[in-house]
Parts: structure tokens; C-alpha cells; sequence
């Protein structure tokens, strides 16, 4: 009888998930970056700023979820 | 021999005998009498542009916040496309409460890691596995309530002294603008449904215009009441003629 682990195969498959979904999430927080600054070019009020800032944090936040994807697990 | 001293009738090559004094008078006359005049013309554009203002804000009333969905005579808020001489009047959002549906959907969001850790779904992943599987959860949670605040804050109708103005973000990569002129205003009509836009004032707002775009319509707006009575008044001034600026 094979006596078969599928736990590593399942974090494997999981870890190349995780690795693409947040490829794709980084893409998605530029889209945002470039679409809030342009939106914030279209129409300026005060909380502009606050939004665009908002913007990059969570670009920074998609950069290290692709980081600890990568490294961390 | 007494020469003409009028310049529109002296031949080029006649000598000048005497300097025009009493001609050079009369044109600084001319002149100052012309600068009086439009001076006075200029003040009375003014104040009938002042008055018009001061009817079309008792009508809307004032900004209580400047957070609010309803900016009367915003100081800070601009449009690319608005031209020098234009003043904005009015920029309106939605009303706040059209956010309560996703503001409710986040806080549901934010509750279900909680509910997945307390239900141990996530027990047979390794303790790494299921911090990244949170992180990202949270992350989505995040670009969807700001996403739908983007939505909110981008999706603006303005009214300046010239025109009506509606700038939509429909999603992140759709942007539609629609302008007409006051004074090709048709008809405007507005409908307040439900409960909540009864007892909260708030409704649609649609704009028949002769221009182009046929409609503009806003949705979800504050007080179309009297956004409907400033367009009307503003309307009126064009249509007399007294709207100067």
C-alpha cells in the first residue's frame, strides 16, 4: 500500500496561490496608486492628500505581502 | 492762417501751429467719462452678481462640515476644467447614508477571520500559512471599502455660475463627465423614494438639457429641493441677462 503525504504537495500548490494572487494584488494596488492621483487631478478637495497616501501605504502593504509570500513561507 | 486743430482732419504733411491743448482736454474728458461709465457698469455687474449669489446661498443655506456631501461656496475644491471667470456654486456627493451598505459589508469583513479562528477552519495549515491567509483577507477588506469610498468621494455634481458639472468614477478605470451650459437647461425634475430618502432628504436629480447629452442625472443627492431652486435661480438670472461675469 503507498503510504502518500499530501500536506507538502498542498503548501506547495498553496504557496504558488498565495505567490500569484499577490502578484496579481500588486498589480492591482499600482492600478490604484495611478488611478487615485489621477482622480485626485480631476477633482481636488482636502482630503486628497489623506487618499493618496492612503494609496501608497497600501502599496507598501501589497510589496510586503509579496515579500513574506516569497521569503516568509 | 488759423489750422485745423482736429486731428481727423488735418492732412499729414500740415504744420501743427498750436499744441491741441483744448482737443487733448476733451479726449482725457472722453476717456475719464468712458472709464466712469464702465466703471459704474462694472459695479452694477458687480452687485447684481453679488445679489444673485446672496439669493442663490440663502437658498442652499450654509456648510455645516467640511466633510459634508452638500459644499455651498467651497473654498478648497476645484476641477480641472472649470475656467478662470468660473465660480463654483454648489458641489454635491451622494448622501452619507448610501455608504451605510458597504460600511456594514467591511465590518462584516473584518469580523470573519475572528469567526474562522474561533471555528477553527484554518487549525490543519501551519501557523504562517494562516497569518498570510489573514493578511490577505484583511487586505481585501480594505481595498474594498476604499474602493467604494473612492467612489463616493470622486462621484461629484457642481454647480458654478455658468453650467452644471457631473464627474463620475464608475469603478477604478471608468471616468465620465458631462457638462451643459445653465442656459440650455430644459426642464429639471427630482424624486425622492423610500423611507429613508423621505425622511432623510435626500433623491435623484434629472437635468433635460438642449445640449448634446440630453440628460445629466444625479443620484442619491442632498436636498434637490433647493439644489433644483439655486439651478432655477441661476437659470433665471441668464435668461434676464443680468448674470454677468
Amino acid at each position: 500500500m503507498l503510504n502518500f503525504d499530501f500536506m507538502p504537495v498542498f503548501l506547495i500548490i498553496q504557496k504558488i496561490f498565495f505567490i500569484a494572487c499577490s502578484i496579481f494584488y500588486l498589480i492591482f494596488a499600482l492600478i490604484v496608486v495611478k488611478q487615485v492621483a489621477s482622480m485626485s487631478k480631476n477633482v481636488k478637495d482636502k482630503l486628497n492628500p489623506i487618499l493618496i497616501s492612503f494609496s501608497f501605504i497600501h502599496l507598501v502593504f501589497a510589496i510586503f505581502l509579496i515579500f513574506i509570500v516569497i521569503v516568509w513561507l | 492762417m488759423i489750422r485745423s486743430k482736429d486731428l481727423d482732419t488735418i492732412a499729414p504733411d500740415d504744420p501743427i501751429l498750436e499744441t491741441p491743448v483744448s482737443n487733448f482736454d476733451n479726449s482725457t474728458k472722453t476717456k475719464t467719462h468712458h472709464l466712469k461709465s464702465s466703471k459704474i457698469k462694472s459695479d452694477k455687474d458687480h452687485s447684481s452678481y453679488n445679489e444673485l449669489n446672496e439669493k442663490v446661498f440663502q437658498i442652499l443655506g450654509k456648510t455645516r462640515s467640511p466633510l459634508s456631501s452638500f459644499l455651498v461656496n467651497p473654498h478648497v475644491f476645484d476641477f480641472p476644467e472649470r475656467e478662470e471667470t468660473e465660480t463654483i456654486i454648489l458641489a454635491v456627493r451622494a448622501h452619507w447614508v448610501v455608504n451605510l451598505k458597504w460600511v456594514f459589508i467591511t465590518l462584516l469583513m473584518i469580523t470573519i477571520p475572528s469567526i474562522i479562528n474561533f471555528l477553527d477552519v484554518l487549525k490543519s495549515l501551519p501557523p504562517r500559512y494562516q497569518f498570510v491567509s489573514i493578511l490577505f483577507w484583511y487586505l481585501i477588506t480594505f481595498i474594498y471599502a476604499f474602493e467604494k469610498f473612492l467612489d463616493w468621494y470622486f462621484d461629484v455634481f457642481i454647480i458654478t455660475n455658468k453650467r452644471l458639472v457631473d464627474i463620475k468614477f464608475n469603478n477604478l478605470l471608468n471616468k465620465h463627465f458631462a457638462e451643459a451650459d445653465l442656459e440650455m437647461i430644459q426642464d429639471i425634475s427630482s424624486s425622492v423614494k423610500g423611507v429613508l430618502g423621505t425622511f432623510l432628504n435626500y433623491g435623484t436629480i434629472l437635468v433635460q438639457t438642449a445640449s448634446g447629452i440630453n440628460q445629466i442625472v444625479f443620484k442619491n443627492v442632498p436636498n434637490p429641493g433647493k439644489i433644483i431652486k439655486a439651478i432655477q435661480a441661476l437659470n433665471d438670472s441668464i435668461q434676464k441677462g443680468d448674470r454677468q461675469c
